[in-house]
């Protein structure tokens, strides 16, 4: 038993780390001398502990997938991967924090708190492997996630924000909470080893509690995600909370859902061996069709008419979603690999555009879009690196945008072409690549819009320049050459998605 | 079942619903609390009736002992005039009933297909057992619900603070207010 215990928590020692950090921050408050640091300095050297330790045990753990804590969590490449990912987004929003001065020292310390407590929600959901796990790491990452939203406190808009997300955020959690007790009766235990046998008893009769618990979830899931119908939450969120927050909200939270959302419907479908695989396949595959159109289409739509940075990206953020899962739609193993790419490429284009977002409002005291005005005149290091970060999300090549819609469109095609014979398949793939490449060129209508705000606009006379000290210019560098980086280097990357891509196997009982 | 346990259970549903509807169709908010404390500890009698000793309990003590008077503090406290009553409007009394018509009906689909599986295996397992799966099998959930519960603490610490604004400390660059 406690062998097991110390292997389990040696598996989950980076949490196990951010864990110590919050009680340490906390306890730290106690001394008058500590209390008036600034303790964003402290979480960063926290965080980057965690990661070195993560980035150290991929050798070790990626290649195999083990069950920890009594089959609560699953420790494999592919959780690993995700949990990396979650560590760099952590980092990347509190260098943020420094670099924007929010938080300031005083309420330093219970931002990193809320952050980090987040993140080792996000990172247990990442690697759940039972309900149980899922429904209570998602309130863990959601709770100071709320918090969070309503950090500025004296914003009406903020205190407004959070308060929606609450309210929806709670409604969501008691549907999906309902959505699970269905499954667990159905099938009398909560793993996700289980779940293949929830939507059809034998291959001739649906089971309808299983099949409307598993949608319960996925509704649950999705408000997570931000899919339509259950976005509502997210462009009012994104607006009210500070652009740092709201940064992490659409960066780290999506990637955990996603993980956890791919890690659940290759669960529901089952190995390619279970009788019922195809049948699951082929309901969950039209409802991921389409859910995900409707999604990638309604995000982009709305995005062309904002004109609030914030709100317009964070209608990007859920057309990108839609895109997610369309990319999940062929249910195999080998085909989460693009979507770990999107993850990595996502994380710097996206940190780096709302780490500019709020360095522009400390200096001009707003989130409008003719902020940018000409931005590439006035500070033309921040526009250029906007420029390339934009480009990507656009998917440009050859920035990493470019390379992981590319490996997206592959796979769904792929997927119709290599299954001979099964013209349902064909016809979704087919029509979900009509969708997804209509929805790129809608998207590069507000992207570009951005661009020619920035290089063609005349800046307004009172506008001020934006300093950038030189750390931060070399914040905004890293930032930049990772997403021409990774758009460069697409074998190695490739190659290590697919190393934990594959990893996600069902383990049977 | 025996004949006792049909009474009982009868007994016990109709308060519980009867609080429900009174939530709903009272219109004072103080009201509206009571009726609802009345539904809470219906369903703890509920999970008593069942056997679950342990979730009755814990239904009563979170649910009626803390969330209640937590409502009705914060009821009595923040209600101005305004808010005493609660007056919902026709489209509000519609979409109302159309969720509450739609869960209606998957509960009503789903509840009576379900077999049960708890009373084949006899007693429901009470605090001893449910202690020791805490820190065997599941310690990893107990353990993070601590630590989760400790930041959410510390959230609600920080939301209810007032912000001092010491002049040797940075200002924060606030957002000016939109319109």
């Amino acid at each position: 038993m406690f062998s097991n215990l110390l292997r389990d928590c040696q598996l989950a020692l980076p949490e196990l780390i951010l864990s110590g950090a919050i009680i340490l921050f906390l306890l730290a408050r106690l001394f008058s001398t500590v209390r008036r640091l600034q303790i964003v300095v402290p979480a960063v050297i926290g965080v980057a502990i965690a990661l070195g330790i993560s980035i150290d045990s991929w050798s070790e753990i990626a290649s195999r997938s083990q069950l920890a804590f009594g089959g609560l969590l699953r420790f494999d490449g592919f959780g690993l991967f995700t949990r990396i990912f979650l560590l760099l987004a952590t980092m990347v929003t509190l260098l943020t924090g420094l670099m924007t001065g929010i938080p300031d020292r005083e309420d330093s310390a219970d931002y990193v708190t809320l952050l980090l407590g987040s993140t080792v929600g996000l990172m247990f959901l990442a690697s759940s492997h039972h309900l149980l796990m899922l429904f209570l790491s998602a309130e863990m990452a959601s709770l100071p996630a709320y918090a969070l939203t309503g950090f500025f406190k004296g914003k009406r808009k903020g205190s407004e924000a959070a308060l929606k997300y609450v309210v929806y955020g709670s409604a969501a959690s008691g549907v999906m909470l309902y959505g699970i007790s269905l499954v667990c009766a159905v099938t009398a235990s909560a793993s996700f080893s289980e779940l293949q046998r929830v939507i059809y008893i034998d291959r001739d009769n649906l089971n309808l509690n299983g099949l409307i618990g598993a949608v319960l979830i996925f509704v649950g899931l999705g408000f997570k995600l931000a899919i339509v119908p259950f976005h509502f939450w997210g462009p009012d969120a994104f607006e009210g909370a500070p652009a740092e927050v709201a940064g992490f909200l659409s960066v780290a939270s999506k990637g955990a859902a996603l993980a956890i959302t791919a890690r659940f419907l290759l669960a529901l479908v089952g190995p390619y061996s279970f009788e019922n695989a195809y049948i699951n396949m082929i309901v969950t595959g039209i409802v991921l069709g389409f859910t995900g159109t409707l999604t990638a289409t309604f995000g982009n739509l709305m995005a062309l008419k904002q004109t609030n940075l914030k709100r317009l990206l964070a209608y990007s953020t859920i057309a990108h979603a839609g895109i997610m899962l369309l990319a999940m739609i062929p249910l195999q193993n080998r085909a989460m690999a693009p979507i770990l790419y999107y993850l990595i490429g996502y994380l710097p284009a996206n940190l780096g555009i709302f780490a500019a977002i709020a360095l522009i409002r400390n200096h001009m005291n707003s989130e409008a879009i003719s902020t940018l005005a000409g931005l590439g005149t006035r500070s033309p290091a921040i526009a250029a690196a906007l420029t390339f970060f934009l480009l990507s999300l656009l998917g440009l090549p050859p920035l990493v945008g470019f390379i992981t819609k590319f490996q997206i469109f592959v796979s769904i095609y792929e997927m119709g072409a290599l299954t001979g014979g099964l013209d349902l398949l064909k016809i979704i793939s087919i029509s979900v690549l009509v969708i997804a490449g209509l929805n790129t060129a809608i998207g590069a209508g507000y992207y570009l819009k951005l661009i020619k705000y920035m290089y063609l606009h005349e800046s307004p006379p009172e506008a001020p320049k934006i300093p950038l000290h030189l750390g931060y210019q070399i914040f905004f560098a890293i930032l930049v050459g990772t997403v021409v980086g990774l758009g460069i280097m697409i074998d190695p990357v490739t190659k290590l998605t697919r190393l934990a891509a594959n990893s996600l196997e069902v383990i049977w009982k | 079942m025996s004949v006792l346990d049909e009474i009982l259970f009868a007994i016990v549903a109709l308060g519980t619903g009867l609080g429900a509807v009174g939530v709903v169709f009272t219109r004072n908010i103080v009201r509206q609390a009571v009726c609802l404390l009345f539904t809470l500890i219906g369903i703890s009698m509920l999970y008593f009736l069942l056997g679950a000793e342990f979730v009755g309990a814990t239904q009563l003590i979170v649910y009626v002992g803390g969330t209640m008077v937590l409502v009705i503090f914060g009821v009595m406290l923040t209600a101005r005039q305004e808010f005493v009553t609660i007056r919902a409007t026709p489209v509000e009394w519609f979409t109302a009933g159309l969720l509450g018509l739609g869960l209606f009906t998957i509960l009503a689909k789903t509840l009576p297909a379900l077999e049960s599986n708890a009373s084949e295996k006899g007693q429901l397992p009470s605090t001893g057992p449910i202690g020791v799966a805490f820190l065997t099998k599941y310690l990893l959930p107990f353990e993070a619900i601590s630590l989760h519960l400790l930041v959410v603490l510390i959230g609600a610490a920080y939301l209810a603070r007032a912000k001092k604004r010491p002049s040797d400390l940075p200002k924060i660059p606030l957002e000016k207010e939109e319109k």
